[in-house]
């Protein structure tokens, strides 16, 4: 079930209606939660359910016995169940075949024949974020961050809980499980932000979908196209992916708000960053955070082999997007990026300009993070490799390239208005939110106007692209 | 760690209202947030109506068939593509099957933007339509356009499909499909019943087209547009002129926009009045670079010269023949005239070709008769690298269809194999 589409909306009304006015219980809530969000996940294939609960069931057992057990090693060895569980699972429907794929092509370039069997599997949807959410929990009773909960009811409702369920923000466990222990009540000004939220996410959803159609000329055609298209390609993939993945995590945050729950930020304004280390905190920020605590910090952090750990982290962020190795590619990209900005930062005359504030500098810093962040995304969408290579020398090599066909201009102007559109909607949700939701005379007419938009060019049939991941 | 929202945190908890005055507010704020957004919805539908000329066109046609199945008199039905949409004239061929002594009443039930899936619904629910009054067609042709089911038509078309599936659904048909997928048949209930048939994907082609061009006009055009002569450049310029000329012109004849399936015209493209003859007749002197430039986008949408055909949409089109046969007393696959002087098939795309129309033939049984190469229709009775002009081609091919039809219509309704029939491909193996 899509967020856009009347079926979800259909789900909602009624969920809500039992939530808010029938199931005022803590316990009827908890299972109208599970059975409900079941019913959401069951909309794609219920056949995934039983791994979702698996998953659940095992990660709940690991905790209670964590709770009851002191010595260290065997502390290890339940921990290490729970994550080999988990991991388990990701890489059997994730990434099996690629690694099958990756050895059988590896093997041929050594000059043996293998050809790798073909496992015929449909990944199930939201994998990678309830596994990462489980193990989070774990993680955390293990280091004694937070104590074992009681109650798998509460804990499957945690982890299957629906707003989240199939595209993140990734919910740790520390911040679901106490709300759904005192069930928090919605207020008036939650409500209102959560529809403010709700409605900036499906017209950034919107936005992003008429950006699709200018990425498909740049990357997935079969011969070269000019300059500006390829240009105008990446521009809109770089508008498309934001839009669409924070209109998805703002739609969640939404409707959490709605039940009375907070969920927390997914992005802050990423294209406004001065670094690749910023864009890091302001992109998919649950992923990056879950990334920090729970792989970087382990591995060390900046106590040891600091630039070792920011490229392990980086290239398991890129892994986790998918199984291919354009996404290694990509996350090895951004943790050269992010260890060259470290590297450059002990340089004096580096950091002092780092550290500057003034209008130009931050500019500058601006307009070339955003250069890179854009190089990066070309081997994020690109179907290849050598198809990103190609596309990489055609955005910098222009002789190469057919002339400009007569709309190209025009297309390309579109999609720049485009991508500076959804960077607005977050600009004015993030800064003016608050002074918006106070005047009732301009709220209620800009939502109905961008709920008329959303309903009026919102495509329906296209799936949010983070559902692959 | 503290969660947080995606603007600073929220008042929490300011309000006195409890959780149900709260939900009860949701609730109506949510309701008519949602009713403001179908009625802005509905209002563009309304507007765009008359821009979305394809897609209403197929809807008044629809929308009109139980007039057409109840009204008496024997009934013949030219059932194709844009093709028959834009070169048959109902008129025409009516009066001259009166010459020849055959009271008929025609329908062009052409349409564009389609393909043998869509035409598949469309001929069920013409087949329902006829069921329901208990009546049959005296004749029906079928226009089987080569280029409109190869894969490259199926990958190009798909939105396009959809579009019409939903339109052309009925409750029963939403009901068999909510056992299927539940989240198709809620869409197609919205676009079927809440946008009057109009996908989101069909403002999207609109607003787009709409603000591409515009600003296209505005914009320093690419390199590729400046490579035209200035004799090309002037001549295109008159055929936008002659353009708006055209609709300036049917509004004045019309007192409005014109009604895209019209029940006086039945169904005919009429564009040729005193008010718009010269420039009807403008639009049809389209430049060689525009010919070529229609060429180029019917191979990149459809693989005109080289024809790989989509077996499922073969299927599609068999499929159509016999619903419309089911309802009709004389039935025929035809072929319109092809521009031989552009669209040049080499041997293995017409050796498909002739494979499909086997394949055709063999399974509904249905002969067909094969108009591409007729003699008289060089490349200038068309408007471009397909249709058929307004002011020649569409009529004399009209007539001919007459001329053609007539002996076997002035015959009592009998199996079509024993008529003599011009020019015909041969039955069976």
């Amino acid at each position: 079930m899509l967020f856009h589409t009347p079926l979800f909306l259909l789900f909602f009304s009624v969920f809500f209606l039992l939530y808010s006015f029938v199931f005022l219980r803590r316990t009827p809530r908890l299972w109208l939660i599970l059975v409900g969000s079941l019913v959401f996940y069951a909309g794609w294939n219920y056949r995934f359910i039983p791994l979702l609960i698996l998953s659940a069931v095992v990660d709940y057992a690991v905790g209670l016995a964590l709770d009851r057990e002191e010595r260290e090693p065997r502390r290890k060895w339940l921990l290490s169940a729970s994550i080999v569980t988990n991991l388990g699972i990701l890489a059997t429907f994730k990434y099996a075949n690629f690694a099958m794929e990756s050895a059988s092509t590896f093997a041929q370039v050594l000059g043996y024949s293998v050809s790798a069997p073909v496992w015929d599997v449909v990944l199930p949807v939201g994998i990678s974020f309830y596994t990462f959410q489980s193990m989070s929990y774990t993680i955390d009773v293990y280091r004694r961050q937070i104590p074992t909960r009681r109650g798998l009811l509460q804990f499957t409702a945690a982890l299957s809980f629906f707003p989240q369920l199939v595209a993140g923000p990734i919910l740790r466990a520390r911040q679901i499980l106490p709300q759904l222990e005192r069930m928090p009540r919605p207020t008036w000004e939650g409500t209102k932000h959560g529809l403010v939220l709700i409605t900036a996410g499906l017209v950034k959803k919107t936005l992003a979908d008429l950006l699709a159609a200018p990425v498909a000329r740049a990357f997935d055609a079969a011969e070269p196209v000019s300059l500006i298209e390829t240009w105008t390609g990446v521009l809109a993939f770089a508008g498309q992916i934001y839009g669409d993945f924070s209109g998805y995590s703002d739609i969640a945050i939404g409707l959490g708000l709605l039940l009375g729950f907070q969920i927390p930020a997914n992005f802050r304004l990423p294209y406004f960053a001065s670094s690749p280390v910023d864009f890091w905190r302001r992109w998919h920020i649950t992923l990056s955070t879950w990334l920090r605590d729970y792989v970087y910090i382990s591995f060390g952090g900046n106590r040891a082999h600091l630039y070792r750990n920011l490229m392990i982290t980086m290239l398991l962020g890129g892994l986790w997007h998918g199984a291919s190795w354009t996404f290694i590619v990509w996350g090895a990209y951004h943790g050269i990026l992010v260890v060259v900005q470290r590297l450059l930062e002990r340089i004096p005359t580096v950091a002092d300009w780092s550290a500057n504030s003034n209008w130009w500098a931050r500019l500058t810093k601006t307009l070339l993070t955003l250069y890179l962040v854009f190089i990066g995304w070309v081997f994020f969408r690109a179907q290849t490799l050598s198809g990103a290579l190609t596309l990489l020398v055609d955005l910098h090599q222009p002789a190469s390239l057919p002339a400009t066909s007569g709309e190209a201009p025009a297309v390309a102007l579109l999609c720049a208005v485009g991508f500076a559109l959804i960077c607005l909607i977050d600009l004015v949700v993030i800064r003016w939110a608050q002074g918006l939701e106070r005047r009732r005379w301009l709220l209620w007419p800009l939502l109905a106007f961008g709920q008329g938009f959303a309903i009026l060019l919102g495509e329906t049939g296209h799936a949010f692209i983070y559902f692959q991941f | 760690m503290p969660s947080s929202t995606s603007s600073s945190d929220p008042v929490v908890a300011s309000s006195e209202l409890g959780t149900r005055q709260v939900a009860l507010r949701a609730v109506v704020a949510g309701v008519a947030l949602l009713t403001a957004g179908l009625l802005f919805t509905r209002c563009q539908t309304y507007v765009l109506d008359w821009v979305l000329l394809e897609d209403t066109r197929l809807r008044e046609a629809v929308g009109l068939l139980p007039e057409v199945a109840e009204t008496p008199g024997p009934a013949a039905l030219f059932f194709g593509s844009s093709l028959v949409y834009v070169g048959f004239s109902p008129a025409v061929f009516d009066a001259r099957l009166e010459e020849h002594g055959v009271d008929l009443r025609s329908y062009n039930f052409g349409f564009g933007g389609i393909n043998p899936s869509i035409q598949r619904v469309l001929a069920r629910r013409v087949r329902l339509a006829f069921e329901e009054q208990n009546r049959t067609l005296a004749l029906t042709l079928v226009e089987f356009t080569p280029f409109q089911a190869t894969e490259a038509r199926a990958r190009s078309n798909a939105r396009s499909r959809e579009q019409s599936l939903m339109m052309l659904a009925t409750p029963t048909d939403i009901l068999h499909l909510s056992l299927e997928s539940p989240e198709r048949a809620a869409r197609t209930f919205v676009v079927r019943y809440l946008r009057m048939g109009l996908t989101a994907e069909a403002m999207t082609q609109v607003f787009g087209g709409l603000a591409t061009t515009l600003l296209s006009a505005v914009l320093p055009s690419g390199a590729a547009a400046l490579e035209l002569p200035p004799e090309e450049v002037q001549a295109q310029r008159e055929v936008q002129q002659a353009g708006l000329g055209l609709l300036v012109g049917l509004a004045k004849v019309y007192g409005g926009k014109p009604d895209p399936w019209d029940p006086e015209f039945r169904g005919e493209l009429r564009l040729i009045f005193p008010e718009t003859r010269e420039h009807v007749l403008r639009l049809m002197q389209q430049t060689p670079s525009a010919f070529q430039s229609d060429l180029e986008n019917r191979i990149r949408c459809c693989d005109i010269v080289d024809l790989g055909f989509d077996d499922a949409l073969i299927d599609d089109f068999i499929a159509t023949v016999r619903e419309l046969a089911a309802i009709s007393e004389r039935v025929e696959v035809i072929l319109m005239p092809k521009n031989a002087a552009w669209v040049k098939n080499p041997p293995e795309a017409l050796a498909r070709q002739s494979e499909v129309l086997d394949r055709i033939q063999r399974e509904t049984g249905v002969p067909i008769a094969d108009f591409q190469t007729l003699p008289g229709f060089d490349g200038s009775r068309f408007r471009d690298s397909t249709h058929l002009t307004s002011h020649e081609g569409k009529p004399e091919f009209s007539r001919l269809l007459a001329d053609h039809y007539a002996p076997a219509l002035r015959a009592p309704p009998r199996s079509v194999y024993q008529d003599p029939m011009y020019p015909r491909r041969p039955t069976g193996p």
